[in-house]
This record gives C-alpha cells, structure tokens and sequence, in this order.
C-alpha cells in the first residue's frame, strides 16, 4: 500500500509517522491519529519523565506500556474504519450516464487515475478514524434525542473535530493527484445534455461569493445544495458520516456530524 | 335598530372581508387568537386513516403560529393521528430554542394530543433532525413506516439521492404489500414553481420506481404554494410547501400540469383513507377550504 502522506508524492507534509500494525494476518500502514501522535523522534529527551508529555516542546514519550496502548488501538480502529469505508473505485471504460440510478460508477478511469482516487481514499479512512475516535470519546447520541441533546452533541464534536484538524490544509483529502481526476468526472457530467438542468438544480438557493476555509464549521445560514443523484453515481462512494455538497461552484467534503468542511475543490463545476 | 339586529348587520357586512384578507395573506390579530373552526368536508368516518401534510414551516413566524392555530383546530373534530412533513422543517438557526419556537411551540397541542410527526429533511434541514425524537426519524435519513396494515409511508432525503438510497427505495417498494404506498419528500419533481419547479433530474430516477411500483400519490414541498398537480403517468402530486413562507403568485399559470393552485396564503392538508379512496382538503390560515378531492387508489399489480 502506497505510503501517500510521505512527502514527495504530491501529497502535503503532516506531522505524522507512518505506524506499521500487524493485525491479525495482515500488515497495514496508516498514519496515527494526531491525538495519538507518534513523534518522528522517538527517543524521549534525557530529562523527560516516562510517560508524561513534555509541554515545553509538546512531545509524548512513547514507553512500552504506550505503545501496546497505541498498537491495540490502531489494532482495532483501523480494521474497523476499513470495513466502513468503501473501496475505492477501480480503473473502467464505463461511466455512469449509461448505468442504473441504482448503480455508482465512477469512471471512465485510467489507472493512475484510479490509483489517484485510492489515495483520496486513504486520506479520507485517515479522516474518519480522527473522527470515529472522537466521536467515540462522546455521549452517544440517541436515536430519539431532545434538541439540546443533540444541539451540545454536535458542537462538542465540531470542536473536538476542529481541534485535531487545526493544520488541515486544503488538498489533504482531495489530494493534488485526486482533484484533476473529480473534475473531470463533474465536467463530463455538466457537459451531457442535462447539463443545464443540473445546473439549476445544483445552484437552486446557493449563495456566491461564500468564502469557505478548511476545518471550518459549513455555515449555518446556507441552504445545503442538492446533488442530484447523476453526480453521486459517478463521485467516489463516501461513509454515511460524509457527503459531497456544493457551496457555489465549491465542491466541499462535508462532515455532516461535526459540520465541518473537511476539505473542498475550488470551482469544480465547470463554468457554463 | 335593536342591538342584536344591529350586531347582525354587522357580523353579514365584515365577515366577508375578513375572510378575503385573510385568504390575500392579510390575517387578523383574531386568526391567531381564535380561529374559526375550520370545515370539514372530509367523510370523517370512525375507524378510517387521517393525517395531515405539512411543509416548508419552521419559519417561527405569526404566519406560522396562525396556520398551526387551524392544524390544532381541526384536530378536535377531525381526529388525525400523524402529519408527513415535507421538509424545511427549521429555518436558520437550529439551537433548542429553535425548535421549540419554530416546531414544539406551534404544534404543542397536536403534540400533547399524541399526534405523530414524521420528517423528511429539506435544504435548510440540518442532518441532525434525524435524531429529534419527535421527528420519528429513528436517526435515518430515509424511512419508512406503516401506520396501518393497508398504508405505508416513505420518506425520502431528496437532496442527496445516492444510488444506495435508490435501491433502497426500489426494494421497499417491491416488498410492500400496504394497498396505499404515500411516498414524501421535500423537492418536487413536479411543480409549476416559478422560483423551483419541477426537478427533472430526480424525476428521471424516481418516477419510473412510482409507476413500476404502484405508487398511490407522492407529496412534495420545497416550493412555498399548494399545487395538485394534474395526475402524470396516472399518478397524483402535490406540492404543499406552504406551512410557513409563502411565496405568493409563485405559481406559473402556463405550465400546463396544475390542476388546482393556490399561492395567495398558508395552508396544510387534511387526509382521510377509507377502504379505496383518499379524501383531501386544504386548509388556509383563515380555515377556509380552497382544495378537496377524492383519490381513488392505483390498484396495479398490488391485490
């Protein structure tokens, strides 16, 4: 598996350190959560107590006992957030304005670009075990809750959600390799014979000029913009905790708990 | 004059012109206060299905409060046990005290009277409406439900249509065996709307599973009038996005589908099902009656 945070691939720079866990018969490599950060260096400062962070240089000593911590954490976090998201799209000459509405066909694609889409697709598992772990870390929700059950829910996910994410840059999910090949697949899309009509449908509502920010909370006072379903058959399929709206012309990466923009394309949709 | 007669006089003179302002959007002080009981034509029978629709509402407003005064009204001699709400159930703001203002406030009545409200979202409808008890979503973002043997309801999340909810909807379709299948959602995929209108791209995808599945009548919202749509492809539509905003003279009048249209006011429907027939009314803030029909039901391959 392809180690797509490490810099030299196009993709940006984090903090992180590839974590390699062997769980049960197979090897992955992931990058940790950043509330389980492993530093790069991992020898602890000769003053620094075992186990306790260093505040001053915001550094975690990672001891044995931790390590077991982290491994079986990742052990069991990991293998989940897999089984939950869905596999990314392989390479294929169809494309979906010829399949079921039933059916989601992301293409066509190449290889490299659905090789892309795999890497968009590792960083949105990296996402998602961010926030599975934090949300894990709250009240449940219940499936009949009061307002002010699920108004201070909400928020504290928001925050929590911001917290880990305060260096998120855009193009962390839609990576530079990812971006070109959505655009594509919204182009083909918006250029069928329908394409007026989606567009209308798209922008029904939709304010311009919004200016959008990564790791921001989606504003409250803008309407979410239908997609019609033409654009979510041939868009990479996404967890039932995220979806793809626009804002404008903006393609965002909606976390639809934490209301938080977890990334966006700017001016996907083509100009007509 | 005696008094009475001169009271008489009075009470033939201005009812009527309270009635027409309150049916122009001009309502009184008095609408909200007291409403009149609002007629009903519908059979009324013991022991048949009522329930209301209700759309485009939670607006916070006196327009608001003043048509949920005649939702409440009528409850007390029209004995309905639901309302299908056809999104845009909270505008701006969703903080707790939106919903009690914009929601629990209005409806408390029909509320503490044990009548049910079942949501499906709309644009301005945060995704955490579907946790809201007294929406009856079960946290889905699409559902469905069966009140009684013979109907079952759908709800569909119409701005975000992915293919899993498609096959979704396909297949409870195919497994339901209710005599009425009512499906709801917020953005009508038909509507002379001027400022929306007919989403045609939903269309293409849904209808075909309406007609295949034998689907009784479909209820919309999203654009902020009352349409019945003239049947298309044998099946009924209504747009019933006025609960809150209206959107007055929205309706453009050359498109040909409306069979009956009416943007001059708020208003809500009332549903009665009995046996083949669904009866309708809908009812303005001024609890005038300014549609109602009867719905004989698609029998299709459906026993």
């Amino acid at each position: 598996m392809p180690q797509s945070g490490v810099p030299g691939n196009g993709a940006p720079e984090t903090d992180f350190e590839v974590v390699r866990v062997r769980s049960e018969n197979e090897e992955i490599d992931r990058f940790s959560v950043q509330s389980l950060m492993v530093p790069r260096r991992t020898t602890p400062p000769q003053n620094a107590a075992p186990s306790v962070v260093n505040k001053e240089r915001g550094y975690m000593a990672v001891t044995g006992f931790r390590r077991v911590v982290l491994c079986g954490f990742l052990a069991v976090s990991l293998p989940a957030c897999e089984r939950d998201v869905p596999a990314p799209p392989p390479a294929t000459a169809e494309s979906a304005a010829t399949a079921p509405p039933t059916k989601r066909v992301v293409g066509p694609l190449s290889e490299a670009e659905s090789q892309a889409l795999a890497t968009m697709n590792e960083r949105l598992m990296r996402y998602l075990i961010i926030h599975k772990q934090l949300e894990q870390g709250l009240p449940k929700m219940p499936a009949q809750g009061t307002p002010e059950q699920i108004d201070a829910h909400q928020r504290e996910f928001e925050k929590k959600m911001r917290d880990a994410r305060k260096n998120a840059r855009r193009g962390e999910i839609f990576t530079p390799e990812a971006e070109p090949v959505i655009r594509r697949l919204l182009a083909a899309v918006f250029a069928g014979p329908d394409g007026k009509a989606l567009m209308e449908s798209v922008m029904d509502e939709q304010p311009l000029g919004i200016k959008l920010d990564v790791n921001g909370r989606y504003p409250d006072t803008v309407p979410v913009s239908t997609v019609p379903p033409g654009i979510l058959q041939t868009l990479p399929k996404l967890t039932e905790d995220m979806e793809y709206r626009f804002v404008g012309r903006h393609l965002i990466l909606l976390d639809t708990h934490a209301h938080v923009i977890a990334d966006f394309i700017e001016d996907a949709i083509p100009a007509q | 004059m005696q008094p009475l007669r001169v009271i008489a006089v009075l009470v033939l003179v201005f009812a009527p012109l309270l009635s027409a302002c309150r049916e122009s959007g001009i309502a009184s002080d008095a609408a909200a206060a007291q409403p009149e009981a609002p007629a009903v034509a519908l059979p009324n029978k013991g022991g048949s299905f009522k329930f209301g629709v209700l759309g485009d509402f939670g607006t916070g407003s006196r327009d608001q409060y003043e048509l949920a005064a005649q939702m409440n009204a009528l409850h007390d001699r029209f004995k309905y046990s639901m309302v299908a709400l056809v999104g845009d159930n909270l505008y701006g703001s969703e903080r707790p005290q939106d919903f009690k203002k914009k929601f629990e406030e209005p409806y408390k009545k029909l509320l503490d009277a044990g009548v049910k409200f079942y949501a499906s979202l709309g644009n301005h409808d945060a995704r955490e409406q579907r946790y809201y008890k007294p929406f009856n979503m079960g946290g889905n973002l699409y559902y469905t439900f069966s009140p009684r043997a013979e109907v079952r309801f759908f709800a569909l999340e119409s701005t975000y249509l992915v293919p899993e909810q498609v096959a979704w909807l396909e297949k409870e379709l195919k497994a339901s065996g209710s005599h009425w299948k009512i499906v709801f959602f917020h953005h009508p995929i038909y509507s002379s709307g001027e400022r929306h209108g007919s989403d045609v791209k939903l269309r293409e995808v849904l209808e075909p599973l309406f007609i295949e599945h034998n689907v009784s009548v479909v209820l919309q919202g999203h654009d902020h009038f009352y349409e019945r749509v003239k049947p298309q492809k044998d099946i009924p539509y209504f747009v019933i996005g006025s609960g809150g905003k209206l959107r007055a003279g929205n309706i453009d009048r050359g498109s040909g589908i409306t069979a009956k249209g009416f943007d001059s006011d708020l208003a809500f429907m009332a549903a009665e099902i009995d046996g083949d027939q669904m009866h309708f009314n809908v009812i303005t803030r001024g609890g005038k009656i300014i549609d109602s029909g009867v719905i004989t039901r698609r029998k299709g391959s459906t026993p």
